[in-house]
């Protein structure tokens, strides 16, 4: 599902990524650990075409991202789901209409967009919230928001940054538990965090980065 | 049409600079309509002069039949002339006469008249050069049998350097007007560009395409432009019926001004015409 071979990337003459290589597969929930600073986000962005790699080959959902045109990255984007630390929703429209924007996008006609908006909202146990506006819901309640306008497009691949940097324990473990149903389903997932219990006893791979290296692998 | 509601919904919610800009583009349309107006009015008015202008050919006293009868040809055969009509001597003082009225006892004393014949030449309609009526004129000179010729050649000259004047003056204050409601347009969606930026990479995160990112300002722009349009159209109706109007009644003389009010409605169209690529510069390139 994602594949990065040698992979670099710089920032004028900082090297924010050292010669990546890493294979995830379809289907796999796999974790990128490290501080802030080792690289996780670029990594990410490299994965979503927010960046272009300076060396080194990228694969994404079948896209052969190093050859990728720039009018082809939304279609790409469309089959990946995000999940930010910080949200990402408009302040200015309802939970109903953030959520229905991942499919207005995709350009859904409006009758199917109210069924699925109401089924994915119920998912994330806030269809009662969908006339309220972003910022009249908790931290945790937002982030399922998040969630929900990710996994209405029925993404093959989830990104996620620091998903739960913003949250207590029990919305944390309310949107890892989100993670997990999705994941069963079969949607490939990969969460960048420097939070360790979020991956501990999950039997799922962990990538250690630190300072753009990737230092080691093992099983959290 | 989503693109469409969200361009209804960023106009309501930015409301002032809406409005600013409506106006401001309002403002320019009016002034861009009223030298057009201006200029249309010089133009049919120059268009209108030479049939307005009567050329008196006064012929000399010893002009034969043969030659007058000539001269009539040659002036009836020239591409300017709609009409003739021969005055004799003695119609020339009935017609002094008719309009001397009561003060025509002074005649009394002359005994031979002392008027001449002539030819009162009715020019076309048209938009021909001055130099075209001077040239006919001085070819007429050298006819035998012509005396001389009186024509309103000075009024002629200078409404026809007015109308060169004004073509030119237009065209100016047409081009900066131009330019003035692009970069209206151009800025007030620039700023709503940069308002809406963080909704913009939300938008490319979800994996919108450009056009579904750039119809939304561009239906604002052209909504702008048509705002813009229909409010100029408004105070031009204004203009014309509370001023021109009244101002005619007033001023009987300036009742040759001509509003061609079916113009007006193309207003709201060249608003949208120009709102349309103002707001397409200010979105420029889009990079993911």
């Amino acid at each position: 599902m994602v594949k990065l071979e040698n992979v670099s990337k710089y920032y004028k003459n900082l090297k924010a990524l050292r010669s990546i290589t890493l294979n995830i597969n379809k289907g796999e929930m796999v974790f990128l650990a490290g501080s802030s600073g080792a690289g996780k986000s670029t990594l990410l962005k490299l994965i979503y075409m927010a960046e272009k790699p300076d060396e080194g080959y990228i694969s994404v959902a079948g896209f052969d991202i190093s050859h990728l045109k720039e009018s082809s990255i939304p279609f790409l984007r469309r089959n990946i789901g995000f999940v930010f630390q910080d949200f990402k929703l408009l302040s200015n429209r309802t939970v109903f209409d953030n959520v229905a924007l991942a499919l207005r996008i995709r350009g859904f006609p409006e009758s199917d967009i109210r069924e699925k908006v109401f089924s994915v909202l119920k998912m994330v146990n806030l269809r009662h919230k969908s006339d309220s506006y972003p910022l009249e819901l908790s931290g945790g309640e937002q982030q399922r928001i998040t969630f929900a306008r990710a996994v209405i497009g029925e993404p093959s691949l989830m990104l996620a940054d620091e998903p739960t940097g913003n949250l207590d324990i029990d919305n944390e473990e309310g949107i890892m538990r989100l993670f997990k149903e999705i994941n069963a389903k079969g949607t490939t997932i990969l969460i960048a965090t420097h939070n360790r219990n979020l991956f501990l006893n999950t039997g799922k791979r962990v990538f250690y980065l630190d300072n753009g290296n990737i230092v080691r692998e093992e099983r959290g | 049409m989503f693109s469409f509601r969200l361009a209804i919904q960023s106009i309501k919610n930015e409301k002032w600079i809406n409005i600013l800009s409506v106006i401001s583009i309002a403002t320019g349309l009016f002034i861009l309509f009223s030298v057009f107006m201006v200029i249309y009015n010089v133009e049919m008015l120059s268009k209108r002069l030479p049939e307005k202008l009567t050329v008196m050919v006064y012929l000399n006293d010893s002009a034969d039949e043969v030659e007058i009868n000539n001269i009539e040809k040659i002036i009836k055969s020239h591409e300017l002339v709609k009409s003739i009509r021969r005055i004799s001597k003695k119609e020339a003082l009935n017609e002094l006469k008719v309009t001397l009225g009561e003060a025509g006892y002074i005649l009394e004393g002359i005994d031979e008249n002392p008027l001449f014949s002539s030819i009162d030449v009715k020019l076309k309609e048209g938009d021909f050069p001055v130099e075209s009526v001077k040239s006919f004129l001085n070819e007429l000179k050298a006819v035998q049998g012509i005396s001389d010729i009186e024509y309103g050649g000075s009024i002629m000259e200078s409404v026809y350097s007015l109308k060169d004047a004004l073509r030119v003056l237009g065209f100016t204050v047409g081009a900066v007007f131009f330019f003035a409601i692009l970069f209206i347009s151009y800025s007030t969606v620039k700023i709503l560009f940069y308002r809406h930026k963080e909704e913009i990479e939300v938008f490319k995160l979800l994996g919108a395409s450009k056009v579904f990112i750039r119809m939304p300002f561009l239906f604002e722009g052209l909504l702008i432009g048509l705002f813009g349009g229909i409010f100029a159209a408004m105070m031009f109706f204004g203009v014309y019926y509370f001023i021109i109007q009244r101002l005619i009644m007033v001023v009987p003389v300036l009742s040759f001004i001509d509003v061609p009010l079916h113009y007006i409605y193309t207003l709201p169209l060249f608003g949208s015409v120009l709102g349309l690529p103002g707001a397409a510069f200010a979105i420029g390139k889009l990079k993911y």
